[in-house]
């Protein structure tokens, strides 16, 4: 079932790119779909450059990692570049999605959900193909793909961080939670929890604390992020990509409008205001990641979730990748849908805005009848529904652990 | 994948359940919304609903130029007037061509030192084909940077099938004119297209991608028509302003002429209504009631009355600019262009035709004047009145209101489905297939000869028609014992869900066309599936039908549907209007989808709804 499933989202992404060649071209104009740090225009850009021998960090344009540059110039020595850049991308999805049936494998026997109630027939956990096919056709993660947003090898290296952290691959988790943190530089803030993931689900029983493991695997990580950054500094050439990529996700400087909350503040404030406000942004990604990994390091993959939705919700330059993979983990615990409080709110804030924010997006670039303003409420709507999926995860989560779910008084809308 | 959705009817059965009891009323709350949206549009014209109209822009300076196309302009009007007159007169008596009359209209241009062109142009569909050749001339603005132009077009068949010899000679002779002025700081475009319609469009499109003589980026378009030959005074001057897809020109623009003909007493008319004219509450209210009322009140009445039919009216043409008819400004739509129609009525009054132009001067005086492309005021409004409008903020509600009702009707029916196990993968894929099928066959329409089209159709209306009558006569279908099937109160959940969610965002873009849709298929979160619905399905059914409404809408204008369809193909083709699209890709899959879902067999669907109440 998986080999068919991974099978049938190949051959969708490989019809895309070779039937209908425009479609990435067109996606990769909608900025829900790609921003300045994950567009395929500018990693074109960026590639052009770089075989010309000009640094590509020059010109303000290209802000992804020179990872990507390096993949694509090795895997185009064998074969011509488009395919190669096809490849990978291709490849990037099936080790998402088969890294994501795998840690759903592992999932259903490890995560426990106590419920009290007798009469409630706790819901099955979703088989590992229902969990691959989830992340290779959810339509977010799809246009993705099909616009061939850089984030699909960010999502790539965070999937595989979960499954190689539920096998208890110590050194392959640490690895590619430094590949992850390489690419987007917010995986770093995973990191604790991803040495709770492990520890939970090493197969022999482990004679150091949670707190000395932790600190072992932070430090693997960083060594390996250095190792990685060095290696970068190899392929680009010179250490300018630091400002240029992690720069620029720091302190959102490009204000191509995008889903986030911060291009619309940002375009509106007064110069001498930006570093403090970018502060302040940086900080609510950052904040939440210590009360979720205490509350929570006993679901370190809950934890893990809520964490992505937080980040896709709060950094500067998301888009559908990362809402895709936050919705993609999401079914690991379909056990808590019962006791969700808003579930079709939520639903709907985001089905309608989801909607709504391309048409304003017309409306505002190609019509001109609208303006910022219209495109900016929706993204709020957005931000809305997506906050209200996160607390209410979280909300169920807690009465699960406090109370079995047997509260009477629960009503969902 | 069904948990993704509602678990209330799952926890109703374990008999905890707080605050369900108000899922029953899910249905009326739908009502409710959705007849208060369509009463949101009479609350509108009331007087303190509206606003009035005000010049936003600070650049316009809205009739402050001094005009002077007067009297002594008069004399190259009504010379140019002859020519043109002549001109039509001998084409129509066959001593000169097509390819004559354009040499001499743009010699006529050439001669005041403009840079002319033309613009062949054609809108082919196999063998037929609607052509003809534009002609325009360039005048260069003395202290402009050559990047910006406003355009002047006098189209030479004006929207009701005229010679348009008034506008055309009002436009020569300002070209002539305007050029002796030196304040100009944007290019100024005069164009002479065939006819208002595709013709105008053809030249528009054709200035962004392929004309070698162009005049930079179009800031504002005025289109002048002027096709009473006889009389050189007029009384009132209307504005047309409707653009395609249901977009209109920056409120600012209308403004300023509106103000340009204040200035001069001339009044100002849209929708050939006025605030004082008689309207059918005066004519058709018995005398008994009027005096009643009194006659502030009666004041008071017809004046709301004749506003709510200048924004019913406003709609309409919202509606069906482009399609059935084409004064000349929708052409700009879509290119970032705000663009009008003035057009001269009456043949009396006090005004002459070198008003008309000064019009047309003082407007392009004022566009002349922008820093930025117009953008301060609003483009979402309804007028009406010249002065009185009311905007998205006011009128949106209405529409969404109607939207709304869908996904209300959703919820309940996700809410209250029986307890079975159905396949949600399968509602989908009816739904997909039955959106597929439509779209298909109105896409495969556009593209086969017109000949064709009439037969594909007709099976279509005979199709359509028997499906009520096969989803009352038929047996329903036996369930299949060896999968589950699919539930039919989620199939309609989905569709309502899906409607309510593609009309609301057609809402924003095109509010008539979503109204409209709407509350012409209000009544499928009425269908129920079952047999004991059977009757008020079928009534449904009928009144939801979209050929049901080409037929209606054909009886009211004296034509066929089959015209009414062909002149929506057509409206896509050379304007590029997408209402077809809408009709085949969002009304009668929706419908398709009614039918289905209402001859779909359920078990005592009554008992769904009644048995809610009952308490465990």
């Amino acid at each position: 079932m998986e080999v068919a499933t991974l099978a049938c989202g190949a051959i969708a992404r490989i019809v895309v790119y070779h039937l209908f060649p425009s479609v990435p071209a067109t996606l990769d104009g909608h900025v829900e779909i790609s921003t300045p740090v994950t567009s395929f225009k500018r990693l074109q850009e960026g590639l052009y450059l770089y075989k010309q021998g000009i640094d590509p960090y020059d010109g303000g344009i290209f802000h992804q990692s020179p990872l990507l540059l390096g993949a694509v110039s090795a895997v185009s020595k064998i074969v011509p570049e488009t395919i190669a850049i096809n490849i990978l991308y291709v490849l990037a999805d099936l080790t998402a999605a088969w890294a994501l049936a795998q840690t759903a494998q592992r999932a259903a026997t490890t995560i426990k959900y106590v419920f009290k109630k007798k009469d409630t027939k706790e819901p099955l956990p979703f088989a590992p193909w229902i969990i691959a096919a989830i992340y290779l056709f959810n339509p977010l993660l799809f246009l993705s793909s099909a616009a061939k947003s850089t984030a699909v090898f960010n999502n790539a290296a965070i999937c595989y961080t979960l499954a190689a952290a539920t096998h208890g691959h110590f050194l392959t988790a640490a690895a590619s939670l430094a590949l992850a943190t390489n690419l987007s530089y917010y995986p770093i803030y995973l990191a604790p929890l991803v040495s709770l993931l492990l520890h939970g689900n090493s197969g022999t029983p482990l004679r150091t604390n949670k707190a000395q493991y932790g600190f072992r695997f932070c430090l693997l990580s960083a060594s390996y992020t250095a190792a990685i950054l060095l290696l970068s500094q190899a392929i680009a050439g010179s250490w300018n990509f630091l400002g240029a990529v992690y720069g620029t996700i720091l302190t959102g400087r490009d204000l191509t409008p995008n889903i986030g909350l911060w291009w619309y503040f940002f375009t509106e404030m007064f110069d001498f205001f930006q570093p403090f406000f970018t502060g302040v942004f940086q900080i609510h990604v950052f904040l939440y990641a210590a009360p979720i990994t205490l509350r929570f390091s006993s679901f370190p993959l809950f934890a893990i979730t809520l964490y992505l939705g937080l980040v896709a919700l709060f950094k500067a330059y998301p888009d559908t990748a990362d809402v895709g993979i936050f919705f993609s983990l999401v079914p690991f615990f379909r056990p808590l849908f019962p006791l969700l409080r808003y579930p079709i709110p939520a639903f709907l804030a985001l089905l309608y805005s989801s909607v709504l924010l391309p048409t304003f997006f017309h409306m505002w670039i190609y019509l001109g009848s609208g303006n910022a303003n219209f495109f900016y409420a929706i993204t709020l709507v957005y931000a809305l529904g997506m906050t209200v999926c996160i607390s209410d995860l979280t909300w169920a989560m807690l009465r699960l652990e406090h109370d079995g779910g047997e509260d009477p008084n629960l009503s969902q809308i | 994948m069904s948990r993704l959705g509602l678990e209330i009817y799952a926890k109703w059965r374990t008999g905890w359940v707080y605050g369900t009891r108000s899922i029953g009323w899910l249905p009326l709350l739908s009502l409710l919304v959705s007849v208060i949206g369509a009463l949101w549009l009479a609350v509108l014209p009331l007087d303190g609903q509206y606003r009035y109209t005000y010049v936003s822009e600070n650049a316009l300076l809205p009739g402050q130029a001094h005009t002077h196309f007067r009297e002594s302009e008069w004399n190259h009007v009504r010379a140019y007037k002859q020519e043109i007159q002549a001109i039509v007169n001998s084409e129509a008596g066959g001593h000169i061509n097509e390819q004559e009359r354009i040499s001499h209209v743009r010699g006529y241009l050439a001669d005041i030192g403009l840079k002319t062109s033309l613009h062949e142009w054609s809108v082919d569909h196999f063998s037929e084909s609607y052509n003809g050749t534009n002609v325009y001339g360039v005048m260069h603005a003395p202290r402009g940077d050559n990047a910006e132009a406003m355009v002047l077009v006098a189209p030479w068949i004006n929207q009701d099938g005229e010679h348009n010899v008034g506008g055309i000679s009002v436009l020569i002779a300002l070209a002539r004119y305007l050029k002796r002025w030196s304040v100009w700081s944007k290019n100024i475009v005069f164009v002479i297209p065939s006819d208002s319609g595709f013709a105008l469009r053809s030249w528009v499109t054709a200035y962004h991608t392929s004309l070698a003589l162009t005049a930079g980026a179009i800031e504002g378009a005025i289109v002048l028509d002027y096709p009473e030959a006889s009389s050189e005074h007029f009384d009132f001057m209307e504005v047309f302003y409707e653009g395609l897809n249901g977009q209109l020109p920056n409120l600012d623009l209308i403004n300023t002429a509106v103000i340009a003909a204040s200035t001069e007493n001339l009044a100002t008319v849209i929708q050939g209504v006025t605030e004082d004219d008689e309207s059918f509450v005066k004519k058709y209210m018995p005398e008994s009631l009027k005096e009643f009322f009194g006659n502030q009140q009666m004041d008071v009445l017809n004046r709301y009355a004749n506003r709510l039919k200048i924004m019913l009216s406003g709609m309409t043409r919202q509606l069906t600019t482009g399609i059935s008819n084409s004064p000349g400004s929708e052409a700009f739509s879509g290119w970032r262009i705000d663009a009008i129609t003035l057009r001269a009525r009456g043949t009396t009054g006090p005004f002459d035709i070198t008003t008309f132009g000064r019009m047309a001067e003082s407007t392009l005086r004022s566009i002349n004047n922008l820093l930025e492309h117009f953008h301060q005021s609003f483009f979402f409004y309804l007028l009406l009145s010249p002065t009185k409008f009311v905007s998205i903020g006011t009128y949106l509600p209405g529409a969404v209101l109607v939207c709304a009702s869908f996904p209300l009707t959703a919820i309940y029916l996700y809410a209250t489905k029986p307890n079975r196990s159905t396949s949600l993968v399968k509602s989908f894929f009816i739904i997909i297939a039955v959106f597929g099928a439509c779209t298909t066959i109105g896409g495969v329409l556009t593209v086969v000869p017109t000949s064709a089209v009439g037969p594909v159709l007709t099976s279509l209306f005979v199709i359509s028609a028997c499906l009520p009558i096969l989803s009352v006569v038929a047996p329903s279908p036996p369930p299949h014992p060896a999968s589950a099937p699919a539930e039919p109160n989620v199939t309609l959940a989905i569709s309502l869900l899906l409607h309510g969610l593609v009309t609301t965002a057609l809402a924003t873009i095109n509010f008539s066309l979503a109204m409209v849709l709407g509350l012409l298929t209000v009544a499928f979160n009425f269908i129920r599936p079952g047999s004991a619905h059977t009757k008020s399905n079928l009534l449904i059914l009928i009144i939801t039908c979209p050929w049901t409404w080409l037929v209606a809408v054909g009886a009211v204008l004296h034509t066929s549907p089959f015209d009414i369809l062909q002149m929506l193909l057509w409206s896509l083709r050379g304007n590029q209007v997408w209402t077809w699209q809408v009709l085949f890709g969002l009304w009668l899959p929706q419908w398709v989808l009614a039918v289905i879902v209402s001859r779909s067999s359920t078990p005592a669907p009554a008992q769904s709804t009644v048995g809610y109440f009952r308490k465990q």
